[in-house]
């Protein structure tokens, strides 16, 4: 009899546990489900704010268009170009490559977006490409490392170092001791080998278009 | 009689309002919560958008917590608490993602950490599990508050002494270059330090003024 009564009362007390849970997780979905739209779109909006930065000097300015992808204006809103997304099959860091076309339909540009774990929790990085396949510029989109320490990744000086670099960098060892921050390894050490990665992924897609 | 009792929640709401900011403030008097304190105090924007967000989620959690009180087993009300407080905390990260991107981009890694902020598990514990749904929720605005004033003195403190401007505006007009100790964690301390001495001075000199009259 007791047995059946301490039974009675676990299963009770677990299943006042769970409908709290159910409730607080059809909230969170709730939220979720309005928010989902506008935080994908913000997240766009600072992509194209950063590839308007990196492409500045060309004077081209980057938008989101209504389905989602990307406008090139010049800075007086004429079209310019096109940002077409290669949906391929990538590496489960990437996210998404994009080809950017002049109005003529040259290539003058790539943009990968890759997102590799770092010592928190994942960094969206932009990493922009020159046509010969070495590394234009790389923006920290953004990122939830220690301030002060893994969030030292933001700054020029280590974003400068991947400029000009060819696929297959990472590989050396004196260039990784060259780049990496000491004291932020576990933070510097996979953005630069999502970088290389990148590199590598954009590689394969080049090649791919050119057989 | 109606007017009498009105007049007597209006007294105690505003002397509850007092708790909050000044008698029971739950940094300047408690120091609970130091750790998001120190961390987002750094500007007036992000010290006043954390407390505002850590009130949203202890008005909400309170309420839930209070309407449930008879309903969670006292064995498992921490976990409850725990559930209810990430929930929330979760849903406001959402929002704020969504509608107050900068405030996200400058915020996003305390956010989270509103979960674990004893100033929300110590109200939930000590007060909504035992009152009325509507007195919790003033519990929790009026700590909120509190909390607030205390991470929005020492925001704007910190960003004007640290970098000479008040909501990234510069009103040295670029004549004072900032002292950069200010904005660093161990500026944070001896300004927080400060604030405290000089709220129990007031304090004090109140309490003395008050004894003075009798």
């Amino acid at each position: 009899m007791e047995k059946k009564s301490n039974f009675a009362y676990i299963a009770v007390t677990a299943l006042k546990l769970l409908i709290i849970c159910a409730f607080i997780a059809t909230l969170v979905a709730a939220v979720n489900f309005i928010t989902k739209d506008r935080i994908v779109y913000n997240q766009k909006l600072n992509t194209a704010l950063a590839l308007s930065d990196i492409y500045e000097d060309d004077g081209k300015v980057f938008s989101v268009s209504e389905d989602g992808g990307y406008e090139i204006k010049d800075k007086d809103g004429n079209p310019v170009g096109s940002c077409e997304n290669a949906d391929e099959e990538f590496s489960d860091d990437i996210d998404a490559v994009y080809i950017i076309k002049d109005k003529n339909g040259e290539v003058f540009g790539y943009c990968i977006e890759t997102s590799p774990m770092g010592f928190k929790d994942e960094i969206d990085l932009l990493v922009a490409v020159n046509p010969d396949a070495t590394v234009k510029d790389v923006k920290v989109i953004s990122l939830s490392e220690t301030k002060g320490i893994g969030d030292k990744i933001k700054e020029r000086t280590f974003l400068d170092k991947f400029q000009g670099k060819k696929e297959g960098f990472s590989l050396s060892n004196a260039e990784m001791k060259n780049i990496i921050i000491s004291g932020a390894t576990r933070t510097s050490e996979p953005v630069t080998k999502a970088i290389d990665g990148a590199l590598k992924q954009l590689g394969v897609l080049i090649g791919e278009a050119a057989e | 009689m109606d007017k009498e009792n009105k007049k007597t929640n209006k007294r105690s709401l505003f002397s509850r309002l007092m708790e909050g900011l000044f008698d029971q403030n739950p940094i300047l008097v408690q120091l609970l919560g130091t750790c998001p304190t120190l961390a987002t105090s750094t500007s007036a924007k992000n010290g006043i958008g954390m407390g505002l967000s850590a009130t949203a989620v202890l008005i909400l959690s309170n309420l839930l917590i209070s309407l449930l009180r008879k309903f969670i087993p006292k064995q498992i009300r921490i976990a409850a608490y725990i559930v209810i407080v990430s929930g929330f905390v979760t849903a406001i990260e959402l929002l704020i993602k969504a509608f107050l991107p900068s405030l996200d981009a400058s915020l996003g890694l305390f956010i989270p950490l509103i979960v674990v902020n004893c100033i929300i598990l110590a109200r939930a514990e000590a007060y909504a599990s035992k009152n009325p749904p509507l007195d919790s929720m003033l519990d929790g605005l009026f700590m909120g508050l509190g909390f607030t004033f205390a991470l929005g003195v020492l925001g704007i403190l910190r960003e004007l002494i640290g970098n000479g401007t008040i909501w990234d505006i510069d009103i040295s007009m670029g004549v004072y270059p900032g002292i950069s100790f200010f904005t660093q964690p161990a500026g944070a301390f001896v300004t927080l330090g400060v604030i405290i001495a000089v709220v129990n001075a007031v304090k004090a000199a109140l309490s003395k003024r008050k004894g003075g009259n009798k």
